[in-house]
């Protein structure tokens, strides 16, 4: 039997769908970049895609600010200005010093109510003067709802904005209207063990799977290390000296071993 | 220490006319009869407060309530101050300097700064006319001074009394080096500081090194000790009289439509736009005058509630009520309509845009209520609605989008017959672009808006740069600094607050677990033994007030990794945030 070729597979799924599929190679939606190039390059090379919803869900301490972090800290490092709208008003500014958030170049927004909060995002997104818009509205699921999407979709299409919202995973009008959907899937935590006997958190193992993207392919997933840069109480005072934080390798998806000798929680 | 002519060459040379009363004088000068009583000035909320006081009332200072001024002085007399009569006489007194100098600053109620530098006559003759204009204009006890810098004149005209001094040039420091610290512009409980450390003249804070001065006292003690160097970099700001650029587009007939309205509202504003971009200017503010006029059937649903503050005029002049605020804090609909509030159903008629304004107190345009008769028909009605910039700039687009966010956040909308546009340059320079490296005016200007449109929406409060403080305390609650944001330079000041620690950006590309705060901290259960954690890491702090002792620890209970204290003050466990 011959196999299929790729233009008949074409063709099938076109009369399947009714519909035309994108052609291979099409020009790359201008994006910002993660923080990380493994976690780039599953999101097919640029980041996530600019003047489109983006979606990092995932439960209590799964991550998701952590990757949100990284976004803001990638993208203000390049100069650019960013702003979070933060509902929950969870924001803890030495932490994202730490994570490399140029702060001064974050725009905090603390609205009261989730009306507030949409409000706070239209205007940015309108204003297209910020590059990254963050809204985090974990635990709030009640703040967009279909009709809301949509226009903010379509303001940052218009202004090349790229909006992420961080949830949990229960806003059914975000996870439709995104189109990347990143699932933070854990923080493995990494002891480290003191000379006076008690311990550290060294750091974190981030784990992200792409559950859905418009721009690439799916599914794919990525581990990202990332390290305590001091301890509780006296912790995030100045930049951590990164040659001092313990040696946590990068790990991505083919490597599975790292986790395992780490942890010793 | 003063000498008593002006010496011949000088590159810089500022004088300080200071009137001590000035807020009584320009009282007085309303009220003549009562001149020689004892009598106050009051001021602040509901006038509970004493600013000035004449030399007939004993034992009366400023800073009592009047309950207390009165106890001490029985025949005491308080007046209400009235800025509106301080800010002519304000204006009035510098229309009168400007004889003494082209370049005349009105810092404050009874400060004036003009520039002394190169006067051909000499300084003293210039500061004995800018007295004599004070006199004869019914000011009393008034002093000048001149010296190199504003701080130093000031400084110079409040210690010797009525009369002129002249410091030196080159000379600031010498002559500042005896008097008092309390001149300078201290934080509130600086001069407590300095009392407990010594330090009680200008000359003995010049001294000490200017460092350590700042690790103890803040940035602030940086200019402190500038200024007690008599090295005042203020610059004199010289008053200028702007006029307005005004365009206005009468429309055939009433229309009712934004859209329409829109776009003429945006030929407007291109054209008032062009001309300051032309003369180099900015503005801060533009006013958007809607014009509508009763002669046709009324289209408003709902006449408004009489407003007390509504004037109007029989016949020909143009009567103005400004009501308060800024468009900015109205969520409420706030283009009004003035002829509404007399009472007569006839002035309900100023169409769909022109109502609403009294509903509520947020509301914050201006109106004129115009035309024969005493508001019967034929009136016309104008809507003043301010438009306030976060930020100076001579954009067209920044201004039109403005301008449509005002209009569109109004409830209501309807005929209009006219619309102005008028924008009054505003004193200061256009901003800087530097600090916003990469960003183009564009960029910042589309931020001026963002920040204007947040306004709109939110509390002031709500928008900020939070910035961490880790030396004001250890506590994670304490940790950070919320700085209220409005325009492109409140970001930047924030900015360059080198108190922060984020002065260097942190260029590792390595990602950190971000800490979510639980802001109070929420009471848990005793963590399980045998859960894996870290720590603890002790924490004392506030001894001295509210003593703080806790034990933190990194925990990871069930699928969450929390950062937890024990309070070993009252023995509970609490979870402080949350790993995420």
């Amino acid at each position: 039997m011959l196999k299929p070729s790729v233009a008949d597979l074409r063709t099938l799924v076109e009369r399947r769908w009714h519909g035309t599929v994108a052609r291979v190679g099409a020009a790359p939606l201008p994006g910002v970049p993660t923080g990380d190039a493994a976690l780039d390059a599953a999101l097919g090379s640029n980041g996530i895609p600019r003047g489109r919803m983006t979606e990092l869900f995932g439960a209590a301490s799964s991550g998701k600010t952590t990757l949100a972090f990284a976004m803001l800290a990638a993208c203000t490092r390049a100069g650019e200005i960013a702003a979070l709208v933060d509902v929950p008003h969870a924001f803890f500014a030495p932490a994202a010093a730490a994570a490399g958030i140029d702060l001064r170049r974050l725009l905090v927004v603390q609205p009261s109510n989730g009306a507030a909060a949409r409000h706070a995002v239209d205007a940015l997104v309108r204003g297209g003067a910020c590059t990254l818009v963050a809204l985090d509205c974990a635990d709030r699921r009640d703040a967009l709802r279909a009709h809301h999407c949509a226009r903010l979709v379509g303001q940052a299409e218009k202004t090349g904005t790229a909006l992420v919202v961080i949830s949990e995973g229960d806003i059914p009008a975000v996870a439709s209207f995104a189109s990347v959907r990143l699932r933070a899937e854990g923080l493995t935590p990494c002891w480290q063990t003191g000379s006076a006997g008690s311990g550290r958190l060294a750091g974190c193992i981030v784990s992200i799977a792409v559950a859905k993207s418009r721009t690439a392919a799916p599914g794919k997933r990525v581990r990202v290390a990332a390290f305590v840069p001091d301890v509780a109480g006296t912790f995030f005072a100045e930049p951590a000296d990164p040659r001092l934080a313990p040696a946590i390798p990068h790990l991505d998806e083919t490597d599975e071993r790292h986790d395992r000798s780490l942890v010793t929680a | 220490m003063i000498a008593p002519s002006s010496p011949p060459d000088r590159a810089a040379r500022t004088a300080c006319l200071v009137i001590p009363r000035f807020s009584l004088d320009v009282c007085l000068r309303r009220h003549p009869s009562l001149r020689g009583k004892p009598i106050a000035v009051a001021d602040g909320v509901q006038r509970r407060e004493i600013v000035c006081a004449s030399l007939d009332a004993l034992g009366v200072h400023a800073g009592m309530t009047p309950k207390q001024a009165r106890a001490a002085c029985p025949t005491l007399a308080v007046i209400a101050r009235d800025h509106v009569a301080e800010r002519t006489a304000g204006e009035e007194l510098l229309d009168a300097l400007e004889t003494c100098s082209p370049d005349v600053e009105g810092a404050a109620p009874g400060l004036y700064y003009f520039d002394a530098s190169g006067l051909p006559a000499g300084e003293a003759s210039a500061l004995g006319a800018a007295l004599a204009l004070a006199e004869a204009l019914g000011y009393t006890g008034a002093a000048a001074a001149a010296a190199d810098d504003k701080f130093t004149a000031r400084c110079a005209a409040l210690v010797a009394g009525a009369g002129i001094s002249i410091v030196p040039s080159g000379g600031n420091a010498a002559f500042l080096a005896a008097l008092p610290v309390s001149l300078l512009p201290l934080a509130p409980g600086d001069i407590e500081r300095f009392d407990l450390l010594g330090l009680r003249t200008l000359g003995s804070i010049a001294a000490l090194p200017t460092a350590p001065l700042a690790a103890r006292f803040g940035e602030r003690a940086r200019a402190y000790a500038r200024l007690a160097r008599g090295d005042d970099r203020e610059a004199l700001r010289p008053r200028r009289i702007q006029a307005p650029y005004e365009e206005r587009i009468a429309f055939d007939g009433p229309i009712d439509r934004l859209e329409a309205l829109f776009f003429a509202l945006r030929g407007c504003i291109a054209a008032v736009a062009t001309r300051l971009a032309g003369a180099a200017q900015v503005c801060d503010r533009v006013d958007i005058i809607l014009e509508s006029d009763d002669a046709r059937p009324p289209l408003a649903s709902a006449p408004a509630m009489p407003s007390p503050g509504t004037r109007r005029n029989n016949g020909i002049s143009n009567l103005r009520r400004s009501t308060s605020a800024a468009f900015a804090a109205s969520d409420a609909p706030a283009i009004g309509m003035a002829a509404a509030a007399a009472g007569s159903p006839a002035r309900c008629a100023a169409g769909r845009l022109m109502n609403e304004l009294d509903a509520s107190e947020g509301a914050s345009p201006q109106h004129t209520v115009r035309g024969p008769g005493d508001g019967m028909a034929g009136e016309a009605v104008e809507v003043v609605i301010p438009v306030m910039l976060a930020e100076p700039t001579a954009a067209a687009a920044t201004i039109f989008d403005l301008a449509r966010v005002a209009l569109e956040a109004r409830a209501g909308q309807g005929a209009v017959s006219a619309v102005t546009v008028r924008a009054l340059p505003c004193a200061d320079p256009p901003p800087q672009l530097s600090i916003f490296d990469g960003s183009n005016g564009s960029r910042r200007a589309a931020l001026a808006a963002t920040l204007a449109r947040l306004q709109a929406a939110l509390d002031r409060d709500a928008v900020v740069t939070m910035l961490p403080t880790p030396s004001r305390s250890r506590l994670p609650e304490r940790m950070q600094r919320a700085q209220p944001i409005a325009s492109p330079r409140e970001f930047d000041k924030a900015a360059s607050d080198v108190r922060c620690k984020t002065g260097t950006v942190d260029s590792r590309t390595a990602w950190a677990p971000a800490l979510r705060l639980v802001d109070p901290p929420t009471l848990m259960e005793p963590p399980a033994s045998g859960v894996a954690c870290a720590g603890p890491f002790r924490l004392s702090e506030s001894w001295w007030e509210r003593p703080i002792e806790r034990d933190y620890y990194q925990l990871a209970g069930g699928s969450e990794l929390l950062l937890v204290f024990h309070d070993l003050r009252d023995g509970q466990w609490y979870v402080q945030g949350v790993f995420d």
